[in-house]
């Protein structure tokens, strides 16, 4: 569906359309900056990588499941993942980064209960936001079209009838149309 | 109209005894007598008379003015005072002030004198008349009737009775450049009850020579209508005196039985002096002054001084009769031979439609040529009017300003004839006033002045006298007004602007006599008690009016006044011009005619869109009614920046809406509840908020860690 702004009037495909080169461009960039990046940072840190991983399979879902360019779904879920991974990542830290307390971690319940529990609860914002937008959205218009209106009244009392009759003209045909 | 001449005492406004009933106003014709109700008691004329209506004096009337007896009320001094009566003038025919003022103090003259005047209600009348209080002869009329006999003159008593008294009064009106035109028999009195003397009788309760016969007229005034004559010279006052006298002898009115058109005809064939005297026997020195006096040349006719020499006894050689050449062969008009062009000239303005329908000028100038021999008059006649003519000018119709201008070339004396309508060239603003609400007038003077008939008199002129040439001028202004349409201007604007003592005929104040610019406001006043509609006080009479009594009234403010403007424009139009007035003439109150000029306004109130700004303009315009304040009425509807707000705020006004109204249907579509939308809004909502929890996370195991 294209959504018209009622100030400005532009769809936004228009606005995509004129992007699109520009971001396909800066996305290799992106990533190929990652890579050389990543690459010494896994090489020195790959035991904590390797629990990252296995922890943060629940973001990595949720990237996927999330089909809007945004990401925001899975931003959230990540970010909340990611919280509940952190005790487990400072344990190992202080225990010595090496791949057997990796294991001994993973191994733990707790460690996994944080991990997921955490990325749980991103989903469960994730989902939960949803109807609460739509009831926040629902009270905002209404409370927006009185505001509207009430303004409208006061410029016919101030004005007369005849400031609504280009209104009327220029919405009637579509009313009639509709009808 | 408050304008009188008490000669001892100070001008004061008019004093009504009673307020009269209000029946339809008879016409003139009608009389006043035959309106006023028998109930009605004396009126107050001029403070100090008490006229009533109850006692008519009908052997004092004029013809078109109606006699009463005249209380005198005026605070007694010792002195002996003459009695008065009043002539109260007929509806539409204004007196002469100019020479009311003058022979109100003409004291030692023998003549009625007028000795006060006003305006007053009369019983029985809707209207305001004049009333003129004149001193009461002591013996009756000479002849009592235009056409009633009366026991004639001898000679000596002519000269004895007639001429010596009056010859005064003539040296008097010499010096002053004015002329009675109302000398005839039967405006003649015994001055006293031996009959020894004569009074001459008024002549100022209707226009110059209004009311003297067609006899007692020179033949170019003769063929002029009585409005049209005009006050002429006293050349007409001597002519007339001559015709006076002639009758006199004759002891009746010798043409009494001859209609207009043949007493024209027989005093253009025969001269005057055959015409009027006839078979009457007369002497010698006799012959020669009436000889003198009845010449039709003006130029030739005797004056004021012959007349002072031959009744001291000095003879003077008589005057030979004045006859236009007469031609080889008749021209035959209307199944009558005509020998002159004068004589046919006269016959056909008598006869306008069969001249109009069967002469062609051609034929005319052909007449002319041939038979008088007037060849240069012929082209001359030809060329001015041949562009007139269309087509065959030997068969075609000839139109009424061809006829007109051609009659202009065969009597250059005569006066500008057009259709029914004759009247001398100095007189026609004057016949304009009094003619003007006849029927089809109007347009007769429209066209006539449009068509420039004035000025081709002028043109036809083989010479003209300096008051003729300074007559020009008034002819151009004449035309100026006629063809401008605008209120202000106008046929209208012609007769306020060449008859300033003319009452303002609109229906509005018609009722009030309204004479000065000073009147006007108040007697609208008057009028704003009764009005109850809509329509603005306004219509051409008024504008017309009040142009010619102020001097450069604003275009800018008469534009506003037109009827193509729409009625908002009008009323702000109407209102600039009410205080335009005021501010001519001085401040006052008229709270009535503010209210009026605010009913019509109401269009205007109504125009403005914004509440706030109406109710402002209705408590501006409500505190200029309550305080009768023109000006401020018109400063409050006349607020040009006040106006433009108004647009310019409901154009914004209308935009703001229309994009409220668009706000409003982008709501009620639903675009701000989409599920797509919402979804949107809601994950990029819980990312804001993961983002804010994890941040405090990430800071609170940051400080357990390091603590």
């Amino acid at each position: 569906m294209t959504r018209n702004s009622p100030q400005t009037g532009r769809s936004a495909p228009d606005v995509a359309v004129q992007q699109l080169p520009v971001r396909r461009r800066w996305g290799w960039m992106r990533i190929s900056a990652a890579v050389l990046l990543a690459t010494p940072v896994l090489a020195v840190l790959f035991p904590s990588a390797a629990l990252l991983a296995v922890l943060m399979l629940p973001t990595l879902a949720a990237a996927i499941a999330d089909r809007r360019p945004e990401k925001h779904a899975a931003i959230a879920i990540g970010l909340l993942n990611f919280c509940g991974t952190l005790p487990a990542l400072a344990d190992l830290w202080s225990r010595g980064q090496v791949m057997s307390n990796s294991l001994l971690l993973l191994g733990e319940a707790m460690t996994w209960l944080t991990a997921f529990g955490a990325a749980g609860l991103g989903w469960l914002l994730v989902l939960l936001a949803t109807p609460l937008a739509h009831t926040y959205l629902s009270l905002t218009t209404q409370a927006r079209l009185r505001a509207l209106q009430r303004q409208q009244q006061r410029l016919v009392e101030e004005w007369g009838e005849g400031v609504a009759l280009q209104d009327a003209g220029v919405f009637g045909g579509e009313e009639s149309t509709e009808g | 109209m408050a304008e009188q001449a008490l000669n001892e005492l100070e001008p004061e406004a008019e004093v009504e005894a009673e307020t009269p009933p209000a029946p339809a106003a008879p016409s003139f014709a009608e009389g006043a007598r035959s309106g006023a109700p028998a109930s009605a008691g004396p009126v107050v004329v001029a403070r100090h008379f008490m006229v009533d209506p109850r006692l008519p004096l009908p052997e004092l009337d004029q013809p078109h003015a109606e006699a009463y007896a005249v209380e005198d009320r005026r605070p007694s001094r010792g002195e002996s005072r003459p009695p008065l009566f009043a002539l109260v003038c007929g509806h539409g025919l204004e007196p002469r002030l100019d020479a009311l003022r003058y022979f109100s103090r003409a004291e030692r003259l023998p003549l009625i004198r007028p000795v006060a005047w006003d305006v007053v209600s009369w019983p029985g009348h809707k209207s305001k008349r004049f009333v003129i209080l004149l001193t009461r002869p002591a013996g009756p009329r000479v002849q009592s009737a235009p056409d009633v006999a009366f026991e004639p003159f001898t000679e000596d008593a002519v000269v004895r009775k007639v001429v010596h008294p009056l010859l005064a009064m003539f040296r008097d009106l010499k010096d002053r450049g004015l002329s009675h035109r109302a000398i005839r028999a039967d405006n003649l009195f015994l001055a006293d009850t031996a009959g020894n003397s004569v009074l001459l009788g008024e002549c100022v309760s209707v226009p110059p020579a209004f009311d003297q016969a067609p006899i007692y007229e020179t033949v170019d005034s003769m063929m002029a209508q009585p409005s049209g004559r005009g006050a002429g010279s006293q050349a007409d006052d001597l002519y007339a005196f001559g015709v006076l006298l002639a009758v006199l002898l004759h002891g009746r009115d010798p043409c009494r039985h001859m209609s207009l058109a043949e007493l024209t005809q027989m005093k253009i064939s025969q001269g005057s002096y055959a015409a009027v005297v006839r078979d009457l026997r007369v002497s010698l020195p006799m012959m020669e002054m009436l000889r003198g006096l009845l010449c039709d040349d003006p130029r030739d006719r005797w004056e004021e001084e012959n007349l002072t020499l031959w009744a001291n006894g000095r003879h003077l050689s008589p005057k030979q009769p004045v006859v236009p050449p007469r031609g080889q062969r008749p021209f035959t008009f209307a199944g009558r031979d005509f020998w002159s062009m004068r004589a046919l000239s006269a016959a056909m303005g008598h006869d306008w439609a069969a001249a109009r329908d069967g002469v062609s000028t051609r034929e005319v100038a052909i007449w002319i040529r041939r038979s008088l021999g007037e060849e240069k008059l012929s082209e001359r006649l030809l060329e001015a009017i041949g562009s007139d003519l269309t087509g065959d000018a030997r068969t075609s119709r000839q139109s009424d300003r061809s006829l007109a201008r051609m009659l202009m070339y065969m009597d250059p004396g005569a006066p500008i004839r057009f259709r029914n309508f004759a009247a001398r060239p100095e007189a026609l603003t004057q016949a304009l006033a009094f003619e003007f609400e006849k029927p089809g007038m109007q347009q007769l003077f429209t066209e006539l002045i449009a068509r420039r008939l004035p000025q081709a008199w002028m043109e036809a002129q083989p010479s003209l006298r300096t008051d003729q040439a300074l007559l020009r001028r008034s002819f151009e202004s004449l035309y100026a007004f006629v063809t401008r349409g605008a209120p202000g201007f106008g046929l209208e604007r012609c007769l306020y602007e060449f008859n300033r003592s003319w009452p303002c005929l609109s229906p509005l104040i018609r009722d009030d006599h309204v004479t000065e610019i000073a009147d006007l406001l108040p007697a609208l006043e008057r009028r704003a008690a009764a009005e109850q509609g809509r329509h603005p006080p306004m219509d051409r009479h008024l504008a017309a009016f009040v142009c010619a009594h102020v001097n450069a009234f604003p275009e800018r403010v008469l534009a506003g006044l037109g009827e193509g403007v729409d009625p908002v424009a009008r009323g702000i139009g109407v209102s600039e011009f009410l205080a335009e007035i005021v501010r001519r003439i001085g401040h006052g109150s008229y709270p009535r005619l503010a209210a009026w000029v605010a009913r019509s306004l109401q269009p205007l109130v109504e125009s403005y869109r914004s509440r706030r700004l109406r109710r402002q303009l209705e408590r501006e315009i409500e505190a200029a009614v309550e305080a009768g304040d023109l000006s401020a009425l018109a400063n409050a509807v006349g607020n040009l920046e006040r106006q433009e707000t108004d647009r310019q705020g409901f154009e914004e006004a209308r935009r703001h809406y229309t994009q409220l109204a668009r706000e409003i249907r982008w709501l009620e579509d639903g675009n701000l509840t989409d599920p797509a939308f919402v979804a949107s809004r809601a994950q990029s909502a819980a990312a804001t908020l993961a983002t804010f929890v994890s941040g405090v996370i990430v800071l609170v195991l940051t400080l357990v860690y390091m603590a």
